[in-house]
């Protein structure tokens, strides 16, 4: 992967998220347990692999498993599981990989407490004790969790997840919804209707050798803990390992400040929970960035959340994929793009249902409220990743500028429109095939022309609001033009525009302005609301409002 | 192909305007405004017949530059028929010409 400095990673995602989430739940686990980062695991399975995933995975995890039981049964349990995990020995000798996995299988069952007993009809067995607990809950049916199995039966499973026996259990085999809980069961796969599912563990296997042992992994690669009291579990995935890792850990790391300062997420509406665990995610992703420019990837990153089950069901309650595409994260890279769009906007209040029935109830509190008071409020940013247009929300800051008497974000609001009007102009230049030249070039192109768009807008700004020194004068042209615009009316607002122009007695430099009108927004048919808006910002702007002008060239 | 005709389509409307510029380099500002008034006006209606009817009567009257109002002409005439999008371009383009004439000569 471009950038990285080892070449050679033991541990390498494979572009397959639902592996690539083991691979990083493997890494999770080896850190909770063993207490090695990333860096150290790397180094310890490149010097032996086979003491790692014999030896030091088979104890780990059902340590692991065990102690997700333990949380639930009280501190003293807990203790107890630590003790074990604290007193698991070093490597022994060993002649094989199948000798090393037997030693490991007799130290797991040589310890009473990870072993359990049960009753299945009237005789009892033996079995190691695991079962869908805590973060494995998402783990329900699979083979090796299932109770009436006894000890030599999960031994077998585990051997073939290893690989040091033939996987002959059919559940293992084809992939449905008993090892994935994002698939579909075996008879819900509609287009399937002479043969199981398509995707089997060979298939698995070929895109990484150790895919088994990362199906036991993957419930870890979530984040649970510190969003338990929400119900949901979030990760962040991009297709680069150390990046999504690092991530991952800031993003618990920014959690646990948030938990610490009591600000709880429980209390917040489900709309504003959304909107921190994006912007929480999103700081963590920046900061990733800052810290590893060269590792940084630039790939396409998401964002998964689930709902694990609950009570007796099996299904997933929600999964929800937020997609950060290729596109928005070229554009992301630069570091002067990224600090603008990291601004927050006034949009005024929400047209709305809510906001209706509010009304009728609060009449008089919202005639009370200052021009600022109950204003909502949007992160570019994170519209940006959406990938919703942000011309739309910058229509509406304007419009809550124009009612508040307020200036609008000059430099933001012109670097958006850019950014958007340069997207939009892209889109319809530019190849639809998904992996175009473009895609591989990784839209340097496009950051450029960002920037070009960007002086070209704060200049023309500039002048516009130059030719006019009377402040309502301004005031009383942005109306009709900003009407015009709104009903996405060319002619209104260019007639609008050209009738002001000849009433003008200074005439300076309207020759720039016409052949700004003329290319960008009379021959523009793909995005001339944009350098429109530009020119009504460049009005509104220098209109004295409680910040001042805040109008300057770059 | 679709972006040649496009780009082909755009560099029309900025000859007509350069043209229209040229031509109405000695027009008087009050006039100006008056006929700006009057095509803007024409514009808002979707009026083809009474803009063009406008513009040809004041072409009319530059019998000094009558070499640049046949280009003129010629090439507004090569656009036809013009579809109420494409009117709106070429009008707006003859209307910016003639601003563009009027802030040029205060420049100068």
């Amino acid at each position: 992967m471009k950038g990285t400095k080892n070449q050679h990673p033991a541990l390498q995602f494979t572009g397959n998220w639902f592996i690539d989430a083991g691979i990083l739940g493997f890494v999770n686990l080896m850190e909770e347990v063993y207490g090695w980062d990333l860096e150290e695991l790397q180094k310890k399975i490149k010097e032996n692999e086979d003491v790692l995933y014999y030896w030091y995975f088979p104890i780990g995890y059902i340590c692991h498993v065990v102690k997700e039981i333990q949380i639930k049964e009280g501190l003293e349990k807990i203790e107890q599981i630590n003790n074990i995990i604290d007193k698991i020995p070093k490597v022994p000798q060993f002649t094989n990989k199948n000798d090393l996995f037997e030693k490991a299988w007799k130290w797991i069952t040589s310890n009473k407490l990870l072993i359990t007993e049960a009753k299945r009809g009237k005789s009892t067995i033996t079995r190691i004790k695991i079962n869908w607990s805590g973060r494995y809950r998402i783990l329900t049916n699979f083979p090796l969790f299932q109770p009436g199995y006894d000890i030599e039966r999960q031994k077998n499973i585990f051997m073939s997840l290893l690989g040091l026996k033939e996987i002959e259990d059919n559940v293992l085999i084809h992939i449905d919804k008993t090892t994935s809980k994002f698939l579909p069961s075996a008879s819900d796969f509609l287009n399937i209707s002479y043969t199981k599912s398509c995707i089997n563990i060979y298939t698995l296997v070929s895109l990484n050798t150790r895919a088994p042992v990362f199906i036991l992994t993957y419930p870890l690669a979530f984040i649970s803990k510190l969003l338990e009291y929400l119900g949901y579990q979030i990760m962040f995935y991009s297709p680069d390992l150390i990046f999504t890792y690092k991530v991952n850990k800031k993003l618990k790391i920014y959690l646990n400040k948030l938990k610490k300062l009591k600000i709880y997420l429980n209390k917040l509406s489900e709309e504003k929970k959304q909107k921190t665990i994006f912007k929480i995610t999103w700081w963590s992703i920046i900061d990733s960035i800052t810290e590893l420019e060269s590792l940084w990837s630039l790939e396409n990153m998401y964002l998964i959340k689930i709902k694990p089950p609950k009570g007796q069901k099996q299904d997933l309650e929600m999964v929800e994929y937020i997609g950060i595409p290729k596109l928005q994260a070229s554009i992301l890279f630069e570091d002067k793009i990224r600090n603008v769009l990291n601004t927050q906007f006034e949009i005024g209040k929400e047209e709305g249902k809510e906001e209706g029935k509010e009304k009728g109830k609060d009449k008089n509190r919202d005639r009370n409220r200052d021009k600022t008071d109950g204003n909502k409020t949007i992160w570019l940013l994170e519209e940006f990743v959406k990938r919703t247009f942000v011309y739309d929300k910058l229509l509406k800051h304007t419009n809550w500028a124009l009612k508040c008497g307020e200036n609008p974000k000059f430099k933001a609001s012109l670097y958006a429109l850019a950014i958007d009007a340069r997207i939009k102009e892209n889109a319809e230049t530019s190849s639809k095939a998904l992996f175009s030249n473009d895609f591989f070039r990784e839209y340097k192109f496009l950051v450029d022309e960002i920037k070009e768009t960007y002086s070209l807008l704060v200049s023309r700004a500039i002048l516009i609001s130059q030719l006019f020194e009377n402040e309502e004068e301004k005031s009383k042209l942005a109306y009709p033009l900003f009407s015009a615009l709104k009903k996405k009316n060319r002619i209104s607002f260019v007639n609008t525009l050209l009738k002001k122009f000849t009433e003008l007695s200074k005439k300076e430099n309207l020759s720039s302005l016409i052949k700004f009108i003329f290319e960008n927004i009379i021959s523009n048919d793909v995005s001339w609301e944009n350098y429109a808006l530009a020119l009504i910002i460049g009005i509104l702007t220098s209109r004295g409002g409680e910040n001042g002008g805040e109008i300057h060239e770059e | 192909m679709e972006e040649k005709f496009t780009k082909n389509k755009k560099w029309k409307y900025q000859k007509i305007m350069k043209e229209m510029e040229e031509i109405f380099q000695d027009i008087s500002a009050n006039y100006s405004q008056k006929l700006v008034y009057n095509l803007l006006n024409a514009i808002k209606f979707n009026n083809q017949r009474e803009f063009f009817w406008e513009v040809l009567r004041v072409l009319n009257t530059k019998s000094k530059e009558a070499g640049k109002v046949a280009d003129l002409c010629k090439d507004i005439g090569s656009l036809y028929p013009l579809s109420s999008s494409e009117f709106e371009k070429v009008a707006f383009s003859i209307i910016l010409g003639i601003i563009s004439a009027q802030g040029g000569e205060q420049n100068e």
